[in-house]
Parts: structure tokens; sequence; C-alpha cells
């Protein structure tokens, strides 16, 4: 037991090093450097949030597997293991990283570099006192984000883990392999507590560290330097280059016929009634899944948050409800699936009937998933005009009325944000589904995670790509629509962009 | 000239605002929320958290699972 | 939506009337025991520094913030425990809170969807109403779209749509430019003569209240301290605090001496009325600066003081002057207009003659 629970955690501090490195220097190369393409690198540097975390492992086996292409960049060491888990890792919590990081950055206000110059301060000290003061409080909230993200993922270890345990798979082979529930659940609490552990501190520290853009401060716009910017480009492009290397390489791998010994390409692997038994209908569960969960979510979410936000009133019971809304972020998927099996599926349950539907799918993914679409709907909520309601009742209006027309055609960008957050996130999540599919509410990352098990890997990466390409065509739609929307508002929103 | 005016005369009687259908109707929508999240989060928790406490036939044994 | 409640009443009941008021927020006791009545049409103030509780009593009487203890009346109905939609308010708030996705049309005609108006009296109604706020043809724009005095006047004619007994404003003025807020306050007024619409406004700015409100409530630490005309407050304060809120005020340490007299030291001020004060009470003897007479004065002249000019500062009507006297510890203030006095040139170090009126003279308790 002591032996997989230090595994996770030696694979968790390893990964979530290497990804801060990689991530704050990639944040500097963004905000401190004058480098061309910069608009470019950011794309790409948050396209592994569109990928369920099963793809960088299959792509992995490609290309570092036992027949892998580059198989000889390991220098004789297996990719499954250890070695293969913190490469997936990476790659997949990167953009996590970057992003609190480069929050952190952005806000720096240009007024301390030009008070630093005035007082002769050398560039590495400015760097010293200046920017990587700034980026302290982004890394360490990073560092928590991240480790957690690691420490409870399951898509990683379970295609790259080899024989390597980690908590996540040993939880998986307890339950599913040998019906032992009850280590299972001892399982569970020793990957819950240090999440939870985790979850608290990195908010704690996000509390402490008022972040934010002040209105105030001038952005950093940073003097011509030729060599920094060459080597932060030549950085920036090698990073660029693994992230699309592996996403093509997921591609490339679901058009080869039979790999490693047909290399032709073809569409046989999408051709997925040949491969299994549940064929498309893995895919059309996954969009029954990710639509389910957009529009129940967004509705429960979005309306929750205006309650507790803009109710006057019952201020213990908005307190509590507002705790408990923050809990989802402390649990890993898997947990939550667990407890599920161990709460649903138990005859003396009246709402026992929803195991094994689609229903405890969406159920549980809205749960998975509430905290951070509730947090940006707090924030947007907040924004508006604490008078507003005050006024409706005053005009003898239902505050239902002032909610349908006003309250809601304001928010409906932040609805719009929710509702595509939810699409993606439900389309290529598996950690809490792994327990709670049945035979015919099988979703598209349980198919790409059984058609790798059974060796079939070109299907399992057709899957995979197409999960990213519904992902893709989410966001673009959400994008479109978003301009849509500000371009016709525009009038009242003013300059809002 | 009008002097201050200020008394603190007793009995108090504390103010209870009526509430409106409406507002009955806002304060169940955040019951049913606040069921949800319990019957779909904090219950299973529980659940799982006690599973996690007992042996395999149901006896509370404390931390004795962790040992190992 | 005029409460017309019952008959023989011999005298006109109250637009307002509040008993006992209290409100605590946690241990911090926000408004003590307010009794308070205003009458129908008029125009009052809730005047008082930050943290004094106006806003307090003023979302109090919205119902916003309902009160701990203490009733409220309107026109007789108790609106106490009642819920904001049951009570009969317009209100503006110093932000507005227009609605952003609305016209000015439709933010003003907000209210009148539930009335019995048919269509086209409320667009008629609506259209009355931006002619009075001066709003003729803005009826299509947005609030985005306007400045921040014609913002104000749809939050105006929106809460006057559906002809509310009572109109609140919090700050309505304070987010606005000097030039447009003087401007808009004399619409302020004329609107509200013209309406007849009994109406309270809370703001921390005296001359504000001076110049708009028919009665001012000065407020203090959750209490009133006064209430009264700006005449009432200004020249007759009941407090010291209000003397020294309302318009500068000198504060002079004394002892009354006897009936009529107060000593400063070895000087003797002649005050008309001591009493309530016996000799030997400490008091803070008080004038305004703009009181204070300046000039060459016979022997006969009561409260005559000699001065040296301390500091002289140009304030374009008149010469802000801070002058030492003997036995007073503190300078002076005076304000000195030019009508009718020596246009002498003044520095520091002039000497002057100075003049303490008797009838100008206020006492309050010392430390009061």
């Amino acid at each position: 037991m002591s032996v997989v629970f230090f595994n996770s955690l030696r694979i968790s501090v390893i990964s979530t090093a290497i990804t801060l490195l990689i991530a704050g220097v990639y944040a500097f190369a963004l905000t401190h450097s004058r480098m061309p393409g910069r608009g470019f690198f950011r794309a790409v540097a948050l396209m592994p949030l569109l990928t369920p975390s099963l793809l960088p492992g299959i792509a992995l086996i490609y290309l570092f597997g036992t027949q892998g292409f580059f198989r000889e960049a390991l220098f004789g060491h297996s990719l499954y293991g250890p070695i293969g888990i913190v490469m997936g890792e990476v790659f997949f919590t990167f953009p996590i990283a970057l992003m609190i990081v480069l929050t952190s950055l952005m806000t720096i206000d240009r007024r301390l570099y030009e008070a630093a110059k005035t007082l002769r301060a050398g560039r590495v000290r400015t760097f010293f006192t200046v920017t990587l003061h700034a980026m302290r409080f982004g890394l360490s909230a990073a560092f928590f984000a991240v480790f957690t993200k690691v420490f409870t993922d399951f898509g990683v270890p379970i295609t790259v883990g080899g024989s390597y345990p980690v908590l996540a798979t040993d939880l998986y082979q307890k339950v599913i392999g040998g019906f032992d529930f009850q280590m299972g659940a001892v399982v569970g609490i020793l990957l819950f507590i240090p999440a939870a552990i985790a979850f608290l501190i990195g908010h704690l520290l996000q509390r402490g560290h008022s972040a934010g853009i002040d209105g105030s401060a001038v952005i950093y716009i940073p003097e011509k330097s030729r060599g920094r910017d060459i080597a932060c480009f030549v950085f920036c492009a090698a990073v660029a280059a693994a992230i699309l290397g592996i996403l093509l390489m997921a591609v490339l791998g679901s058009l080869f016929k039979l790999w490693p010994y047909n290399l032709s390409l073809s569409l046989a692997s999408y051709n997925f009634t040949a491969h299994e038994s549940s064929g498309w209908s893995a895919y059309g569960n996954s969009l029954k899944l990710a639509g389910g969960t957009a529009v129940f979510g967004t509705a429960l979410i979005f309306f929750g948050a205006y309650l507790l936000e803009r109710m006057p009133g019952a201020a213990w019971m908005r307190a509590v409800i507002g705790f408990l809304c923050m809990v989802p972020l402390a649990m890993p998927g898997m947990v939550l699936g667990l407890s599920y099996i161990f709460f649903f599926n138990n005859p003396s349950n009246p709402l026992g009937g929803i195991y094994g539907t689609m229903t405890i799918l969406i159920l549980s993914t809205v749960v998975h998933l509430y905290t951070v679409p509730h947090l940006t709907a707090l924030t947007s909520l907040k924004q508006l005009d604490p008078g507003l309601e005050a006024v409706g009742s005053s005009l003898k209006v239902s505050r239902f009325v002032t909610f349908g027309r006003v309250i809601l055609p304001v928010s409906l960008p932040t609805i719009l944000r929710i509702a595509s957050y939810l699409f993606m996130n439900s389309m290529t999540t598996i950690s809490a589904l792994v327990f709670l599919y049945s035979a015919n509410t099988k979703v598209a990352t349980i198919s790409v995670l059984l058609l790798n098990d059974n060796a079939m890997l070109g299907p399992a990466a057709a899957m995979s790509v197409l999960i990213v390409a519904t992902s893709a065509a989410v966001v673009s739609l959400q994008w479109l629509l978003m301009q849509g929307l500000l371009r016709r508002t525009n009038a009242w929103r003013g300059k809002e962009a | 000239m009008v002097t201050p005016a200020n008394t603190m005369d007793a009995p108090a009687r504390k103010i209870r605002v009526s509430t409106s259908g409406e507002d009955l109707l806002l304060r169940l929508c955040l019951i049913a929320l606040g069921v949800f999240l319990v019957v779909g989060l904090l219950l299973p928790i529980y659940t799982l958290l006690s599973k996690g406490v007992q042996d395999a036939d149901g006896n509370f044994v404390g931390l004795q699972n962790f040992v190992t | 939506m005029q409460d017309l409640s019952d008959t023989a009443q011999t005298a006109p009941m109250p637009a307002l009337q509040i008993s006992g008021l209290s409100k605590s927020f946690g241990t911090f006791t926000a408004l003590k025991g307010i009794d308070l009545a205003i009458e129908k049409g008029e125009f009052v103030c809730f005047l008082g520094p930050s943290g004094c509780g106006k806003t307090t009593l003023l979302r109090a009487i919205a119902g916003l913030d309902v009160q701990d203890y203490g009733t409220i009346l309107q026109n007789g109905r108790d609106i106490s425990g009642l819920p904001v939609h049951g009570r009969d308010f317009g209100i503006v708030f110093q932000s507005y809170a227009l609605f952003p996705n609305l016209s000015v049309a439709r933010n003003v005609g907000f209210g009148l969807r539930g009335s019995d108006l048919g269509r086209q009296q409320r667009k008629a109604r609506v259209a009355e109403l931006l002619s009075m706020v001066g709003l003729d043809g803005q009826a299509e724009k947005y609030p985005a779209q306007l400045s921040g005095g014609q913002q104000q006047r749809v939050a105006l004619a929106r809460a006057l749509a559906p002809s509310p007994g009572l109109l609140l404003l919090d700050e309505p003025l304070s987010a606005l430019d000097a030039q447009v807020r003087l401007h808009l306050r004399d619409q302020l007024r004329q609107l509200q003569r013209e309406l007849g619409v009994t109406t309270i406004m809370v703001t921390h700015d005296q001359d504000e209240a001076l110049s708009i409100a028919d009665r001012i409530v000065v407020m203090r630490q959750g209490q009133i301290e006064q209430i009264g005309t700006p005449e009432e407050v200004f020249r007759h304060p009941a407090t010291a605090f209000v003397a020294g809120f309302l318009g500068d005020m000198n504060f002079i340490p004394a002892r009354v001496q006897s009936a009529g007299t107060v000593a400063v030291g070895d000087t003797v001020f002649e005050v008309p009325d001591t009493a309530p004060h016996a000799p030997g009470d400490a008091v803070s003897l008080c004038i305004r600066p703009a009181d204070i007479m300046v000039g060459d004065f016979g022997d006969d002249t009561p409260n005559r003081l000699g001065a040296t000019v301390r500091t002289v500062s140009f304030r374009g009507n008149f010469h802000q002057l801070s002058v030492r006297c003997p036995d007073l510890a503190e300078p002076l203030d005076i304000e000195l207009r030019h009508q009718g006095e020596a246009r002498r040139r003044m520095t520091e170090g002039t000497a002057l003659d100075i003049a303490l009126p008797p009838r100008k003279l206020v006492l309050f308790p010392a430390g009061g």
C-alpha cells in the first residue's frame, strides 16, 4: 500500500517540477520578450486542454514504445512506467500551469521595471526582485493545481504506466479487476486526502494574494533584446513542436492500417463497428453525456450562483451551500465515481435506479465539474450593479421577470462560456465514469480505454482524435457564437469585448 | 428649532419581514440546490469514508485498513 | 399609488412616521432609536458624515435592510415588516442601477408593465416622464451611451414612473462632476416641487442639503442630532456637532462667569443667553467666521478684541484670515468680505480690531 502511495507522490512531484519549469520559462517568453509568433505559441500551449488524458499516452506509445519510431531516444529504458507517466502528465498539465503563471506575470506593473531602472538595478537583479517575485505566487498556486491533477490522474498511467502502480490504477485494478470494494474504499481515501489538502493550500494561497488585473497597473512592454528574443523563440518553438508532435502522432497513428507492420494510411481504424461491439454508439453516448451535462449543468450552476450571490436573506444557508460548491474541486473524479457506487448501487437507496443509466453519468459529471463554472458565474454576477434587483422590487416587478429581462441577457457570454466548458470537459473526462458506465452507456473515453486494453491501438487513437476534433469544433463554435453575441449587443455593452 | 428626538422604548419587538410567495419559491430553489449537493456529493463521500474504516463485514475498524 | 387610508383625521397624517427605529449589524449599532415624521410633499435631507447611519435609515424605510426594532408608518399604514415590493416608493441609487441591456424608454417603462395601462398609454407616460427630466429624444439610446447626468435622470424618471408615494434618493449626485451636480440639483428641486412627491435624499454634502431641502435631519453615530429647516440648523445649531458640520465654526474654550457673561482667560464676553449653563460651567463659545466683524470700533462696541493676523488667503469672494488674540489659545478663523470694509492690505503681522457680536455667539457644553 505504501509503495503505491509513494509512487504516486514521487511521480507527482517530479512531473510537477518539470511542468513548472517549462511553463515558467514559456510564460516568461510570452510576456517578457518580443519574439514573433506569441499568439501562435499561446494557442498551441492550450491545445492539450482539448484532449482526454488518454491521448498523450497513446501518442507516446507510437513515439517511444517498444515499437515506437524513436524508441532509441530512451536509451534502452522502457516507456512503460515512470518515464512514460511523467512525459504524459507534463503534456497534459502544461496548459494549466501556464495559465496560472501567465496571469501572475501579466499583472506586473510596468512602473516597477522603470523604478528598478532608475535605481540602476542590473538585468539579473531586476529579474530576481521584480519578475521572479511576481511569479512566486503564480508558481506556488500552479504547483498545487498541477500536483493535484497529476496525483489523481487516471488516463496517463493506465495507458503507459505498465506495471508501475500508482493510486489511480491501483484503485481501478482493485475495483474493476478484483471487486475488492473494501480496499477500493481505502485506496480512494488515500487518493482523496492529499488532493483535498493540496486544494486547500492552493485556495488559501490564492486568497492571500489578491490576483486579478489592478485597474491602475500599466502593462509591461519589454524592451528590445535580440539575444533574449532568439533564445525565447527557440525554447517556445521546441515546446510547441513537442505538443504538436504528440497531437500529430495521435492523428497519424489513427491512420496507419496496421501499425507497426503496415504503415500505409487508411481510415480503417475509424470503422469502429468492426473493432468493437458498441461501434459508434460510444461516441453517440459521449455526445449525449456532454450535451446533457452542458444543458442541465449550465442551468443548475448559473441559477445556483444567482441564488447564492444575489438573493437577500438566508445568510447561513447560502454560506453552507457556497462552501459545498467548492468541494468538488478537491474531489478526484475516480473517488467520486467510487463513492457513487457505494451510495447508489445500494439496494436500500431509493435513488438506486439511476445506477447504470446515462442519468448517473450526467449527475456525476455535473458534480465533478461543478466548481470552476460556479466560480466563473459568481465572478460575473458580482460585477452586476447590486441595486438592480432592489430597483426591480421597488417597481413591483417580479424577481423572475427582472432575472429574465435583465440578468440573463447581460450574462449570456458567461453562460455560453460555462456551457462550452462543461461540454468540452464532459467529452474528455474519464475518471468518474470508469466505475459508473454500463454496457449501453459506454462513452468514447471508456471505449478508448478498452480498445487500448485489447491492444487495438489504431482504433484507440482514432477515437481519441475524434474526441479532440469534437472539442475543437465546440471551441470554434463557441468562439463564433461569442463574436456574434458581442457584435449584436455591442450597442449597450459599450467597449466590452 | 427642533430638539433631537431619540427614544429607546421598551417593549422592543423584533421585526419579522413577511415573505411573499416569490421569496418562498426562491428559498425553495436554494434548498433544492442544497439537496442536490448533499445527495450528489456529501452523502456519497460519507458512504465512502465510512466504508474505508470498516472491514469486510461492516464492523468499524478505524484506521486499521491504512496500516499496511 | 397613494394609500387612501381612512376617514376622520383631524390633522393631516404625516407621509412617513418613524418610531423607535433601531438596527445593528452584529456588534455595531447603526441606528439607535430614531423618531421622525415627514410631511407630504416635503423634501427632506438626511445629512451626516460617513457611518452616521443615514443610508441605513433610508434602506430601512425602503425595506432593503429591515430594522431590528421600531415601526414605520406610511400614510398611517404600518409598513414595518413589509417586503420591498409591498411598499410604495421609488428609489435612485448612487450608481443608478440602470438596466444596461434595455433602452432608456424600456428602463423608464420597466415598472409600468404590471399596471393596467395599455401599450399606448405606457408609451405616452414614458414620453411624458422623459420630457419632464429633459431627455426628449433619448428614448432609444442605451445607458452606456449617455453621460452621467443623463443616466441619473433616467434613473429618476424610472423611479417616478409608477407615481410612488415616496421618492428615496441615495446620494444621487455624488458621482457627478461639480458643474453637472449643481445644475441637476436645481432641476431635481424644481421637479420635486412640480410633482409634489414626498422625497428623502441622503447626502454628506452640506451645501447640497442647505440649498435643496425643506428640512434637514442631521445625523451622527446612529442618532439624530437635529431636525430643522436649513436656516434653523445653520443659524441655531442644537449641538456643537451640528454647529461644526454645517459651515465653518470657531470653538473657543471658555467658562461661564455670570448670567450673561463668559470668560476666556482675562477677557470677558457678553453673551445674551447663557442658560441653561450655570456660572462656573465649562463651555465652548462659538461664532461663525463670517460673523466676526473687522474694522475700527468705538469703545461701546461689545466683545471687542485686538488681533494679529497669522495667515491670509484669497478665496475669490472673500479673504480667509487666521488671527491670534491675547487670551485665546487657538487662532480664530475670519471670513472677510469686501463690502464697506477698509481695503487695507493685510499680511502676516498686521494688527486688527475685531468684534464678536453678542447675538451671533452660541454656547455649547465643553467637549460637546
